[in-house]
């Protein structure tokens, strides 16, 4: 399930026309995938404040959607361009992979409730790839 | 046994009272035949479903996407009871339909995300969105249950 050229266009497209909220989106998908998935929180201990709103999922779902604004501009190797947060997220943070798939989706509701009409199947579909894609690159160096 | 807070409750009857079953099933089917191609072998006898609009256009899926989301109501109905209360449509699924289960879950992920777009961020709180998206993960797990 490669990303198509159609979904390479499709990404970039949706993406142009969202980035300008994308400090809203980061933080509030982290704040919902600790508030839907609270097991996601068990990474999080060293934070004084998990509430959504709260300065450190602020500022945490900023650094992970300038991620996704930088995957999207390297969508044709994103295995190369995420060569590094791959080994800091296998090495250092072991994340377990499984959570990539729950902040997917979790991204994807954030961008339901603001982005309604230019959320369309297809879209949804290319999105949906992507992200994926992303997991996979992120879980690159794991083993 | 699922245990319910009260406010899960509260957001699930809530947020059902708002919802459009004719609406929503619709788009969320059309959703799942659409990102999750595979899942058109089951809808052989649906027609047309070689295009996107095809898809969004046709009647049949149209008619079960409404089918499939009013049968969501015997859950909300009984949210202390939903095993027994899809015992026998799990049986059936397993039995006469053959659907893989994995099916399930991907369009309870796209009906959260059809009330996600409907609703938007002030109705679809993150608490509200832990609510839905914890009963239909009960809804799918019953629908799963039965099978051998």
């Amino acid at each position: 399930m490669s990303l198509s050229a159609k979904d390479k266009e499709t990404v970039k497209a949706f993406w142009a026309k969202v980035s300008g909220r994308a400090g809203d989106i980061g933080s509030d998908a982290v704040a919902r995938m600790l508030t839907v998935y609270p097991q996601t929180k068990t990474y999080f201990s060293h934070w004084k404040d998990l509430s959504p709103g709260s300065a450190p999922v602020r500022k945490h779902g900023g650094i992970v959607v300038a991620s996704i604004t930088d995957a999207v501009n390297k969508i044709d190797d994103l295995a190369g361009s995420l060569l590094t947060l791959s080994e800091l997220h296998a090495f250092t943070l072991r994340v377990d992979p499984a959570n990539f798939k729950i902040l997917a989706q979790n991204i994807l509701v954030v961008l339901a409730t603001m982005f309604p009409v230019d959320f369309t199947p297809e879209v949804h579909m290319a999105l949906d790839k992507f992200l994926a894609a992303l997991a996979r690159a992120l879980s690159e160096k794991y083993r | 046994m699922v245990e319910w807070t009260d406010a899960e409750r509260k957001a699930i009857a809530s947020l059902w009272g708002k919802i459009d079953v004719g609406e929503i099933g619709p788009q969320a089917l059309a959703r799942l035949l659409i990102v999750y191609p595979w899942s058109q072998r089951y809808f052989k006898a649906f027609g047309d479903l070689s295009t996107n609009a095809a898809i969004m256009g046709n009647p049949k899926v149209a008619q079960h996407g409404k089918t499939v989301m009013g049968g969501l109501e015997n859950a909300v109905k009984n949210l202390d009871n939903i095993k027994q209360t899809y015992a026998k449509l799990s049986v059936m699924h397993s039995e006469k339909l053959h659907v893989d289960p994995d099916n399930f879950r991907v369009l309870a992920e796209c009906i959260s995300l059809c009330v996600a777009a409907k609703f938007g961020p002030s109705v679809f709180t993150a608490d509200v969105q832990e609510a839905w998206q914890k009963f239909l993960a009960v809804v799918v797990s019953a629908l799963g249950r039965q099978y051998h």
